[in-house]
């Protein structure tokens, strides 16, 4: 059985959901909101067994035959028309539970918490990417207005922006009208990156299996190419041996089971790496080109264990 | 110099900080009311990385040792409480960025999600069981049923941690890791640096239990770390690690031996750096 952790709305959860049912794989989705409400965990370590149990009202289900998780989200918004706290635990508490459930259950977890919160910091994700072998974009961390400045010009004023953290922000190119606004820096630390030129490739790295997906559009952030009116098109490629098992490479060393890998080609042949996404929209990309992600997350669920060892093997879907 | 993010009531900063200033080191202060300026580049820290608090500006290269024992929140409040808490986080993220970057010794390390001060043991089990401690059976739940049953099974003998921010005493139905304890010789082992010391101090520190406690702090990481261990005939089985060892309980001689360590690795003096 494959533990699955979100809303059911959610789009990834959905087709996720859809995909398990074509293909007779039991499953179990456990919206984190109904922690307390509509279910209780509980798992005990004893003698070095591990034994985890579900109450739900008039009824306690051995979760004796898990195989794997997938957790979507463990952090989700209450639904409309129900105030946060009415159940018996607080968020805090429930988010408490759950990250150490998946941290310590024994099974394929994708992703464990730890694993997912190295993308919490841009910065220091970006510290293991580099040492994963990856060109990183030259980046400056800074509150100091004055060094952004500096840097935007030594840049050649080719510079985007975006937020340091894993809140989501739309990547913007500098331009000399944000000069003024640098002064805002003084509030709190801004990351600069020089404009790296290029086609955008999103890797999917489920286990072992890797999916690539080239993205053409004229915007600087593909995700939001809709809002400049730019067209984007999305179609799978194979990458080359060496990129692939670097991604997945990246993934492990990271701790991910599946992961969307932002990359960059650059005109003359170079792959940049901006980040690893642990909660990737991987629906998104199935639907524009076909590539059966979600059914390669399913294998890897299936298979329990990804054996990173031996390194660089990988399979090129 | 030393950089020390360090809250103002931290007895064990204001030990290493005196020892410094005994050595003549120069130390710089990080402490929360303050809004430091900081400035770094990506891949490698290059001119022109600093740190700045007032008017003191120090280049990354300069430092030889950061000492974290707490990290700082964002200095400023801006408004909204939307503004905030995205400021908070861009900051706590700059800050871990900053540290993971830094070519000095930095005790500790943090890394993200690690949760300060409140380390949960079954996180950590496999690096513990892994470095030759035992574990004690544990039990997490929200159910009063299954607590009661797990409580009966121990006869009583059960420690229960519950989440941050909250009180063993508070626990009805609320969630909590309950450890069923050990009858035996309870100790407070602390790893500073390459020194290990325990509390009571009459009930000595075995050899193993030492090399034990040590292995397991290399292995999280942790160039500062506290075990609670109750030792019996079975082994030593860990109840509770800590990244924020607190020290205030430790003799005063034992305090100062800890800070001499810590000082020896932020100086430069042992030179080992812990990934």
């Amino acid at each position: 059985m494959i533990l699955l952790f979100g809303a059911l709305l959610d789009t990834g959860i959905g087709h996720l959901v859809h995909r398990l049912e074509d293909r007779a794989v039991p499953f179990l989705l456990l919206d984190p909101r109904q922690h307390g409400r509509g279910f209780d965990l509980s798992w005990e370590w004893t003698n070095g067994r591990f034994r985890a149990w579900l109450r739900q009202p008039g009824r306690v289900t051995p979760l004796a035959e898990v195989r794997a998780a997938y957790v979507h989200h463990i952090w989700l918004p209450e639904p409309a028309g129900i105030s946060a706290g009415t159940g018996r635990f607080t968020p805090q508490e429930s988010r408490w539970m759950l990250h150490a459930f998946l941290e310590t259950a024994p099974f394929l977890v994708c992703n464990r918490p730890s694993a997912s919160a190295t993308n919490y910091s841009k910065t220091w994700q970006q510290q293991a990417i580099a040492a994963c072998g990856f060109a990183v974009p030259r980046t400056l961390v800074t509150n100091v207005p004055d060094e952004a400045r500096e840097f935007y010009q030594r840049s050649r004023r080719r510079v985007i922006y975006k937020s340091l953290s894993a809140r989501r922000s739309i990547v913007k190119r500098m331009t000399d009208e944000d000069l003024p606004r640098l002064e805002r820096l003084r509030a709190g630390p801004a990351q600069f990156q020089e404009w790296v030129p290029g086609v955008d490739i999103r890797v999917h790295v489920m286990g072992r299996r890797v999916y690539s997906t080239e993205i053409s559009t004229e915007a600087t952030d593909y995700r939001y190419s809709n809002r400049d009116a730019l067209p984007r098109t999305m179609r799978g490629v194979q990458l080359p041996d060496g990129i692939g098992a670097r991604c997945v490479g990246l993934a492990s060393s990271l701790g991910l089971v599946g992961a969307g890998v932002d990359l960059r080609r650059t005109p003359d042949g170079r792959y940049y790496c901006f980040e690893a996404n642990p909660t990737p929209a991987f629906a998104f990309y199935e639907q524009y080109t076909g590539q059966r992600i979600a059914d390669g997350l399913i294998d890897a669920l299936l298979e329990g264990t990804v054996n990173f060892e031996g390194g660089s093997s990988y399979e090129n879907r | 110099m030393i950089l020390a993010l360090a809250g103002p009531e931290d007895d064990l900063v204001r030990d290493v900080l005196a020892l410094a200033a005994n050595r003549g080191l120069e130390v710089l202060r990080w402490d929360e009311p303050e809004s430091p300026r900081l400035c770094w580049e990506l891949p490698a820290p290059a001119p022109p990385a600093y740190c700045a608090i007032g008017d003191r500006q120090v280049p990354i290269t300069a430092l030889s040792g950061v000492l974290v024992r707490a990290l700082p929140a964002a200095p400023l409040s801006y408004g909204t409480e939307t503004d905030d808490e995205y400021l908070s986080k861009e900051w706590l993220a700059a800050l871990l960025g900053f540290l993971r970057a830094m070519p000095c010794p930095v005790i500790n390390r943090p890394r993200p999600l690690r949760s300060f001060r409140q380390p949960l043991l079954p996180a950590w089990a496999a690096e513990i069981a892994a470095a030759g401690l035992r574990l004690p059976d544990m039990l997490v739940t929200g159910s009063p049923e299954d607590a009661a049953e797990f409580r009966a099974r121990h006869a009583g003998r059960v420690l229960t941690v519950m989440p941050p921010g909250r009180f063993a005493a508070e626990h009805d139905a609320r969630p909590a890791c309950l450890l069923a304890t050990p009858t035996g010789l309870c100790r407070h082992v602390f790893v500073a640096g390459a020194e290990v010391y325990a509390t009571p101090a009459e009930a000595g520190l075995p050899d193993s239990l030492a090399a034990r406690c040590r292995r397991a702090a290399r292995r999280l990481g942790l160039e500062f770390a506290e075990f609670q261990v109750v030792s019996d005939d079975a082994g030593d089985t860990a109840m509770a690690v800590s990244d924020f060892p607190d020290t205030s309980a430790c003799p005063p001689e034992v305090r100062e031996r800890m800070a001499r360590a810590l000082l020896d690795v932020l100086a430069g003096a042992r030179r080992e750096v812990l990934a």
